[in-house]
């Protein structure tokens, strides 16, 4: 069955119909909220908020990129989760610090991450992974948002525009200054760390 | 190493573009030609290319669990108002529900009290048509008279019982037109008796009906007061319903 029915469908109170929307989009939702909030628990909460809400709110769509619709209500309510958390600091603060890479604990996207490499390559490319991350927490919130939605999750300009309720123009300005903000920030770290994070050529695309 | 936040904005912007494919063929021939003859703007398109690369290469996160709504998940919460309205309705009805029992009971003790005479009037009607009947030259039965006369006896007792269910202007009606009844068939004894019989109760009940019209207005104000009360019950009702829990 295509969206457009399955939309028509939900629109009519069919829950089911909806939850297989939900199916096919909630791995870029959440992946969007994880970017955004930069912890697993809030991102689980945002999507879901977000599910909940698009499906109340359904006669608010009026056609164009459902996905880009659906995107910028996770990308709302990550909005709201991050004013939250900034009401009450001490929790935040605990839930977002990773910034010691020599920390034991288990951390949540190590659990969520699937990977199939050698236990080098592996922990390089963890490193890697985590320089990037903190360089992306530290960005603006629409900046990060920009990245996400551009690099991470694959969106066109054009649905990125959609995501964000910006104009194009915004969208490839904002893109093009948290990119280059990114660079100044992992060349940061490639120095801190002593040449240890390096940006490999070749990563895939 | 060229810093990227030192380049021209809009060539900045131009360089993050062209690695979206989102220029046009125009633009993007014209940064060609210039990318061969700038170096700087060269080595500023590969540091922008290798941060694009690596955001990319981000691992995609597995989503924890399935986000998928459950038929109690999209039941809209009752509204801030549904505990006011529905004290307010249960209050209107049980206050409706109050006065019109009053009422009722107080009407029945009203009528029973003005049924009392009926009753032995008709009861001594009774004894009069015996005493027509036995003295009368036509030849009608005794039981036959008799048969005839027990209605007309509960229907005297009956009438304020009428007025007692109905409302009490209702009452001097219903007596109005027994009256003329009565009256119009005075061709026989027994009728005659029957009239008699009626007679008294009908100068009661009208009596009463003249007192009731005296004291209130054409619409009792009560009456009217109940039914905003009953109608308000209702209306709250509606809308309790429309605040609760739903879809």
């Amino acid at each position: 069955m295509d969206e457009a029915a399955l939309i028509a469908d939900a629109r009519r109170g069919d829950v089911e119909a909806f939850n297989r929307l939900v199916l096919a989009h909630q791995s870029k939702a959440f992946n969007l909220a994880y970017r955004i909030t930069g912890d697993g628990e809030s991102a689980a909460d945002a999507t879901q908020e977000a599910f909940l809400s698009a499906y109340r709110n359904l006669r608010g769509y009026r056609g164009g990129s459902f996905r880009a619709w659906l995107l910028r209500i996770v990308t709302n309510a990550c909005y709201d989760e991050l004013r939250r958390r900034k009401r009450r600091p001490a929790e935040s603060l605990e839930a977002v610090d990773e910034d010691s890479p020599s920390g034991d604990g288990v951390r949540a996207e190590d659990v969520f991450f699937s990977t199939n490499e050698s236990p080098e390559a592996s922990a390089e490319r963890a490193e890697v992974t985590r320089a990037i991350e903190r360089c992306l927490n530290g960005l603006p919130d629409e900046f990060r948002t920009v990245v996400v939605l551009a690099d991470i999750l694959a969106l066109d300009y054009a649905e990125v525009a959609g995501a964000m309720g910006t104009p194009i123009g915004t969208v490839r300005s904002r893109l093009a200054r948290a990119r280059a903000r990114l660079r100044e920030c992992l060349e940061a770290s490639r120095e801190l760390s002593g040449g240890q994070v390096r940006l490999a050529e070749g990563r895939p695309t | 190493l060229t810093r990227l936040g030192s380049l021209p904005p809009r060539d900045l912007e131009r360089l993050s573009a062209y690695l979206d494919g989102d220029l046009t063929l125009q633009d993007a021939k014209n940064l060609e030609a210039r990318l061969g003859r700038e170096p700087d703007l060269r080595q500023a398109l590969d540091e922008l290319r290798l941060v694009v690369s690596a955001v990319r290469g981000l691992p995609e996160v597995r989503v924890p669990r399935n986000f998928t709504l459950r038929g109690a998940d999209v039941t809209r919460p009752a509204s801030k108002a549904f505990p006011y309205l529905s004290f307010a309705t249960v209050l209107a009805t049980a206050l409706f529900v109050l006065t019109t029992g009053i009422r009722t009971v107080s009407s029945v003790s009203l009528q029973l009290g003005a049924a009392a005479p009926a009753v032995e009037l008709s009861a001594e009607g009774q004894q009069e048509l015996f005493r027509d009947a036995a003295g009368t030259s036509e030849p009608t039965s005794e039981a036959a008279a008799f048969g005839e006369v027990a209605p007309a006896g509960a229907t005297a007792t009956r009438t304020p019982v009428g007025t007692i269910v109905a409302a009490p202007t209702q009452g001097p009606a219903g007596t109005a037109s027994a009256a003329p009844a009565g009256t119009s068939t005075a061709s026989s004894l027994v009728y005659g008796a029957e009239t008699g019989a009626l007679g008294p109760s009908d100068e009661t009940a009208g009596a009463d009906a003249v007192r009731a019209a005296r004291i209130a207005p054409p619409v009792d104000p009560v009456v009217v007061a109940q039914a905003v009360l009953g109608a308000g019950a209702l209306l709250l009702l509606v809308l309790t319903v429309r605040s609760r829990r739903r879809r």
